[in-house]
């Protein structure tokens, strides 16, 4: 079972106190300019109180965009058996935890790809680059509810199972796209492990 | 004129995973060698770095200048020979004659019923094929 929740509920409540902390800054300093226009009619900042109002007001929208994240759903795969060879399949099982009823779409795919390590020679120090070519790209159905469902990932015959070298690889993930209300598309790739073919003979 | 050779036993050049690779190597040289070693190895090719892993090596010693051994490697199951689109797998033999370095190496395909897989191009978004909310 892979999770994806991005953040821990302790992680929400250390966000929460940032968010807190920036908001008690900016009250503060907008008490304080508020008691000096109420007094003297002008609202004087220097430019360290100037600087701590923007800094505040970006820690407060940073903040508070990240924290949103938490209560976006996030989908939870099994995928069985762990390993399968080529010519053989996958059964994929989601379902979604947090507020379900924010999704609109979900779509999956089976993807294979090229993975190489090459020498960047565009700039001045060569810097390796990771270049990737997809070679096999299914879309799969998925029926039933959005919020929770199976699949069944047939495998392709005749191409390169998986392969870990050093510089290249040989790559198969599922590719899991979900869009939401009020949210960004989300992207998930959950690596699979895929064997030789199962000779006949 | 020094020659090295690796002759194979099956000419097409073409084996099955886990199958046996035999031959033979010859060779014709000005002096006699103090050794000729022949190594199995896989390396790749392309536009990334490339990388090369030894399999097994296996040294000949006692040699004549005009000499012949015959040689059985038993060849692991993976990796295929392939070909992509960034880079391909490439199975070799090689034999190396020293003091001299003299070598020669002779390509052969590894992959299902002998063949080299081919990886086609692939290009299209997730999305495509979406499901929406009633």
């Amino acid at each position: 079972m892979v999770r994806t929740k991005p953040f821990s509920f302790f992680y929400l409540v250390k966000r929460l106190s940032g968010i807190a902390a920036a908001g008690a800054l900016l009250y503060w300093i907008g008490k304080d300019r508020f008691e000096s226009w109420a007094d003297g009619g002008v609202i004087g900042i220097s430019w360290f109180g100037g600087g701590l109002v923007v800094l505040g007001v970006t820690v407060l929208c940073w903040m508070t965009t990240q924290t949103w994240k938490y209560f976006d759903p996030y989908p939870d795969m099994r995928i069985t058996p762990g390993a399968a060879p080529l010519g053989s399949s996958f059964d994929v099982e989601w379902s979604f935890r947090g507020s379900k009823g924010r999704l609109r779409e979900i779509a999956m795919a089976l993807e294979g790809r090229e993975e190489v390590w090459a020498e960047n020679k565009a700039g001045k120090q060569a810097q390796p680059q990771k270049l990737i070519a997809p070679f096999y790209l299914e879309k799969l159905d998925l029926p039933g509810r959005l919020d929770q469902g199976q699949a069944h990932v047939q495998l392709p015959e005749g191409l390169m199972p998986t392969f870990d070298g050093e510089k290249a690889r040989i790559v198969w993930v599922l590719r899991f796209e979900n869009q939401i209300k009020w949210g960004a598309r989300m992207k998930y790739e959950f690596q699979l492990e895929v064997l030789p073919e199962v000779s006949n003979g | 004129m020094d020659s090295l050779q690796i002759i194979l036993a099956r000419e097409s050049g073409e084996f099955e995973p886990a199958s046996h690779l035999v031959g033979q190597l010859t060779w014709n040289l000005s002096k006699v060698p103090d050794r000729v070693e022949l190594r199995l190895f896989w390396t790749t090719f392309g536009v990334g770095i490339a990388e090369s892993k030894s399999i097994e090596a296996v040294a000949f010693e006692r040699l004549l200048t005009f000499d012949s051994r015959p040689f059985k490697f038993r060849l692991p199951s993976f990796p295929y020979s392939y070909r992509g689109k960034l880079m391909s797998l490439s199975w070799v033999l090689e034999a190396t004659a020293f003091p001299s370095r003299r070598n020669v190496r002779k390509h052969f395909i590894m992959g299902p019923d002998g063949k080299e897989v081919v990886l086609p191009s692939a290009e299209g978004e997730v999305f495509d094929a979406t499901r929406k909310a009633a």
